[in-house]
């Protein structure tokens, strides 16, 4: 009898070990196999198969496990060598100034081309101060600090302005001596049937005629009119005015 | 070997690829038999592809080479995941099937190929930690963090898998 109240009979005596996986083969060189080490001195002679296995898948390859080097050198041709040829000469063709001057002299530079941007455009908007504006008239042909607004009118804000469909009230403001725009297109522009190129005339060049799809719908008066600047010929006095005030900016 | 292989030295890759590839496809043979080549060369296509952005030492490009290897066998075996197949990972070693041509083949000549067929018997995580520590050359550590496992599992399933192995081939009579 026991003394949990069990009679011995049924508690047999199990010939079971406390670690129902312990092995005779010891720890020590199966990690030296494991480790690629061989077998140890002294080691079971059990293990010696089990070295002469691993021993065996680390052997030298053979012919079968070599096919597959051109498909990979292919990969590794398109993959890595293809690219790095493209990539060295796109780099010396447009990528070679930042990759040598670095990302940060790119983005000074950057910065410094929206700066002056910038001020181009607050120069012909004449939102710069006095000095500053004399400088950009000097300079860039912006409007002289306290000339009248109008006198921009040809050659910067309402140039542009008046080519841009919707903004035809501006172009209106804009036009000097009190002609509206409507007026002067009336005078100013070329009929569309005349024959010959237009004349030459100062600022010409500056102005594109603008991209507008739907163009052929336009009247053609109203085309030539935003399309082109005035023709002072055929204005008189009022028009040379407003050129000669565009030209106040160059002289 | 492995910078000028990032350069985009072909040589150097190609040293690199003889190197390691018999290793892989060994591997691959045994924990994926039927598709070990396609997975090697899915495996290369994948390496090719990360090359220049691995950073690390030769056991690191080993255990990067290996762990793609394993993740296009489990991507090939979840696409074909209507093969279910049963973990093997507690079966006794007299519950393992012991085929009379792989013990015969091993008795006979000792090979690569019997080695592998005779590791294909073990269950599937004492032959990957095998496989990974002898021919990958990785060390505990860096097997346990491939296959997602403690060291102390990692080390326990490469003696358990060592000492099915020496059953095996004690019960096949493969004795020198």
């Amino acid at each position: 009898m026991t003394g949990g109240g069990v009679s011995g009979n049924d508690m047999p005596s199990l010939p079971w070990t406390a670690r129902q996986d312990a092995s005779p083969v010891e720890d020590t060189p199966l990690e030296s196999l494991l480790a690629g080490n061989g077998l140890p001195a002294g080691a079971g002679a059990e293990l010696r198969p089990v070295a002469d296995v691993l021993a065996a898948l680390t052997a030298l390859p053979a012919g079968d496990e070599l096919t597959g080097l051109a498909a990979a050198r292919a990969a590794f041709s398109r993959r890595v060598a293809g690219p790095a040829q493209v990539r060295q000469s796109r780099r010396w063709r447009s990528l070679g100034l930042v990759s040598r001057l670095g990302v940060r002299v790119g983005a000074a530079a950057a910065l410094v081309v929206m700066g002056f941007g910038g001020a181009a455009a607050a120069a012909y908007a004449g939102a710069l101060p006095t000095s500053w504006q004399q400088f950009a008239h000097r300079t860039i042909g912006a409007p002289a600090h306290g000339a009248p607004h109008d006198s921009r009118a040809v050659t910067g804000a309402a140039g542009s302005a008046a080519h841009r469909p919707g903004s035809r009230h501006r172009a209106h403001q804009a036009l000097p001596g009190g002609l509206s725009a409507r007026h002067a297109s009336l005078h100013h522009t070329r009929s569309p049937f005349d024959a010959g190129p237009p004349p030459a005339r100062p600022f010409v060049h500056l102005v594109r005629p603008p991209i507008v799809p739907g163009v052929g719908r336009w009247p053609s008066p109203w085309r030539y009119t935003f399309h082109w600047p005035a023709r002072t010929e055929q204005l008189g006095p009022d028009a040379s005015v407003s050129n000669a005030g565009s030209m106040r900016g160059v002289s | 070997m492995l910078a000028a292989a990032q350069q985009g030295s072909e040589a150097a890759f190609t040293r690199l690829w003889l190197d390691a590839n018999p290793a892989l496809l060994r591997y691959l043979r045994v924990i994926a038999p039927e598709t070990a080549e396609d997975a090697a060369a899915e495996t290369w296509v994948q390496v090719v592809r990360g090359l220049r952005r691995f950073r690390g030492d030769e056991a690191a490009w080993r255990a990067w080479l290996f762990t793609t290897a394993r993740r296009r066998v489990i991507d090939a075996s979840r696409r074909r995941s209507r093969r279910r197949e049963e973990p093997l990972h507690d079966a006794p070693a007299e519950a393992l099937p012991v085929t009379a041509d792989a013990a015969d083949e091993a008795m006979e000549r000792l090979g690569t190929q019997s080695a592998i067929a005779l590791l294909s018997q073990l269950p599937r995580l004492q032959a990957e930690v095998i496989l990974l520590r002898v021919l990958a050359g990785l060390d505990t550590n860096a097997v346990a963090r491939l296959l997602g496992r403690s060291p102390g599992a990692v080390r326990i399933a490469g003696h358990r898998g060592l000492r099915r192995l020496a059953e095996i081939l004690s019960r096949a009579g493969v004795t020198l």
